[in-house]
């Protein structure tokens, strides 16, 4: 019997390849008898070759350009090429493959290539988008619809490969870099959006005022061809003049490769929500991501130890690629003053110390800003922790009940989340949560009478099919109350979403099937149901027994 | 390329609207669909 054959489509940009590669060298060490490859596209693949070959064993490249060169703009020959492209030998039995992108073009490509297994999304053959792993479904009903999912993207991976063993996480054999008395910060002061990038005036400022006040500190700047010009309005700034010698320009005169080998160099590294982030972790460098715009904390940050996020705390943060925004108020609410000061703290003690900030920046600047230390869980799963003395907000304590409820509903993975002292505001919050978490319960025992039902009905010797359908009827009637719900309970929408996506991609070919599989989707989700109204209610009376506020572990 | 697009595009509506499944090339032509949609928006 030959090797077993997973192959993954990644074709979203450069940093979503490099996380997957990361949860992809886990199931190397894991599964080194199964022949692991990858579809990209050409124009990110390519340049990324360095670090892929050493993890799959194919890198299939797909390029539009390529398929659509000699078709003398006829559609016949553009299909022709495509259909050639499909029928090379590497993309034929194939026994897992594994849709990562999420986007139209790959559900398709999913959809066309021929495997004994589908992980991720694939289109019907009547065109309808279906998605059957219970990892890939949360991420089309939480990724997909806002800031919901407390996973991060490695994790998601691990878990649609399903890598369970994370130990190589928990042993915390994380050490710094030998420790020179001179420190090399690696900046990369941009990102693919201009959402998502401060202006270059305000890294002037935290370049200037961090080498004013440290004298043993050096900075790389990095960036690719395209960002020549915005790391000109930076280096050519006056008042970086006088520090020339301290500052290394590499913006634009780096292939991708040399740029990851010079970052090695470097002892520390800053920067947006990009591809560079995620480079430096394949070095273990400790990094600070300047979250925003539409930036997730958690979701994307750099994946290994030693990893910050700040993040602005503007109500409308962080928001969607599609929202209309011309002010940017999640720039200003985070301060060159509060990322200056923190990046001190952050090189020179490895660490970033909450006593350090609290004397050196006003709390004007601190108090728009959140910091976040990510690394692994008891069970080795990544996870964000809020720095500082400000209470996590009820969404982030719900978030967390939410991973833990789901950690171990899909998994069987019990972690341990530390929940820090919180507030009678968030007390109530949580027993109305409960409350909607009541609702979606009792709707779902409902919907299980239902479905029962039908099947009772079915297996009569005459069945009734007027009864049939009032029960049908009965379960559309709970679906509509379970959407209203969703509106009522806006943060118990994730999990409202995740059970509609499961119930229409439900398995069968006729009524009985059906409504077997539907019974058992509504006993599902009332088992999550009970998890979490068991989490929530048991961070309840750990309030009342303290008063006004107390802190415990989920 | 865009009338032969147009009319491709027009047969596999109609077959989805009559509730038929989608063969092989219809698929073929979607994804393809999907990647000149792709280079259209840069």
């Amino acid at each position: 019997m030959g090797k077993k054959n997973f192959t993954i489509i990644q074709l979203t940009r450069l940093g979503d390849i490099i996380q997957t590669t990361q949860a992809a060298k886990d199931f190397r060490v894991q599964h080194p008898d199964i022949e692991l490859n990858i579809i990209c596209r050409k124009e990110f693949g390519l340049a990324l070759s360095f670090i892929l070959k050493g993890t799959f064993d194919n890198i299939i490249y797909i390029s539009k350009d390529e398929l659509l060169e000699g078709c003398d703009n006829d559609l016949d020959l553009y299909l022709s090429s495509i259909n050639k492209w499909l029928s090379q030998e590497v993309l034929q039995n194939i026994d897992v493959l594994l849709n990562f992108s999420f986007c139209e073009t790959s559900n398709r490509l999913s959809t066309l290539i021929t495997a004994k297994n589908r992980l991720g999304t694939f289109s019907s053959p009547q065109n309808q988008t279906l998605v059957k792993d219970q990892w890939s479904q949360l991420v089309y009903s939480m990724v997909m619809s806002g800031p919901h999912n407390p996973y991060n993207l490695v994790d998601i991976y691990k878990n649609i490969l399903g890598i369970k063993e994370r130990s190589c996480w928990t042993d915390n054999d994380w050490q710094p870099k030998e420790a020179h008395e001179v420190k090399t910060l690696g900046i990369h002061p941009f990102a693919s959006q201009d959402k998502k990038k401060w202006k270059p005036a305000k890294w002037t400022e935290v370049i200037y005022k961090l080498l004013k006040d440290e004298e043993n500190i050096l900075v790389e700047i990095f960036g690719s061809n395209s960002e020549v010009e915005f790391g000109e309005q930076i280096l050519n700034s006056k008042v970086l003049s006088k520090f020339k010698d301290r500052i290394t320009n590499n913006v634009g005169k780096l292939s991708l490769e040399q740029t990851y080998y010079r970052l090695g160099r470097c002892s520390h590294f800053v920067g947006h929500d990009s591809l560079l982030g995620h480079l430096a972790k394949l070095h273990n460098l400790p990094t600070l991501t300047i979250a925003l715009g539409t930036v997730r904390p958690i979701e994307t940050a750099p994946y290994g130890h030693n990893t910050f996020v700040m993040a602005p705390r503007t109500k409308c943060f962080p928001c969607f690629p599609k929202t209309d925004c011309s002010f940017y108020q999640c720039h200003a609410d985070l301060s060159y003053q509060a990322v200056t000061e923190t990046l001190k703290t952050f090189i020179i003690d490895n660490e970033i110390n909450f006593k350090v900030l609290n004397n050196s920046i006003s709390p004007f600047h601190l108090d728009s800003v959140d910091i976040f230390r990510l690394g692994p869980t008891n069970a080795g799963w990544y996870a964000a922790e809020k720095l500082g003395n400000d209470h996590p907000t009820s969404r982030e304590v719900f978030k967390d009940i939410l991973r833990v409820a789901l950690s171990y509903k899909f998994e069987e993975v019990e972690e341990i989340i530390s929940l820090p002292a919180t507030s009678r505001d968030q007390k109530r919050y949580l027993e109305q949560i409960n409350d909607g978490v009541r609702q979606i319960f009792e709707l779902c025992e409902f919907g299980k009478k239902y479905s029962g039902d039908i099947l009772r009905e079915v297996s009569q010797v005459s069945p009734d099919l007027e009864k049939i359908k009032t029960f049908a009827n009965k379960i559309d009637e709970v679906d509509r109350l379970m959407d209203l719900l969703g509106k009522t309970y806006n943060d118990l929408k994730p999990v409202i979403d995740y059970y509609k996506i499961v119930k229409f991609n439900l398995e069968g070919e006729n009524i009985v099937e059906l409504s077997e599989s539907s019974y058992i989707v509504y006993d599902d989700n009332s088992i999550t149901c009970s998890i979490l109204y068991e989490l929530i209610g048991k961070c309840l009376p750990q309030q009342e027994a303290r008063g006004k506020s107390t802190e415990g572990n989920v | 390329m865009k009338d032969q697009v147009i009319a491709r595009l027009k047969e596999v509506e109609e077959k989805l609207q009559l509730g038929l499944k989608l063969e092989n090339e219809d698929l073929v032509f979607l994804f393809g669909l999907s990647l000149l949609k792709e280079k259209l928006n840069g």
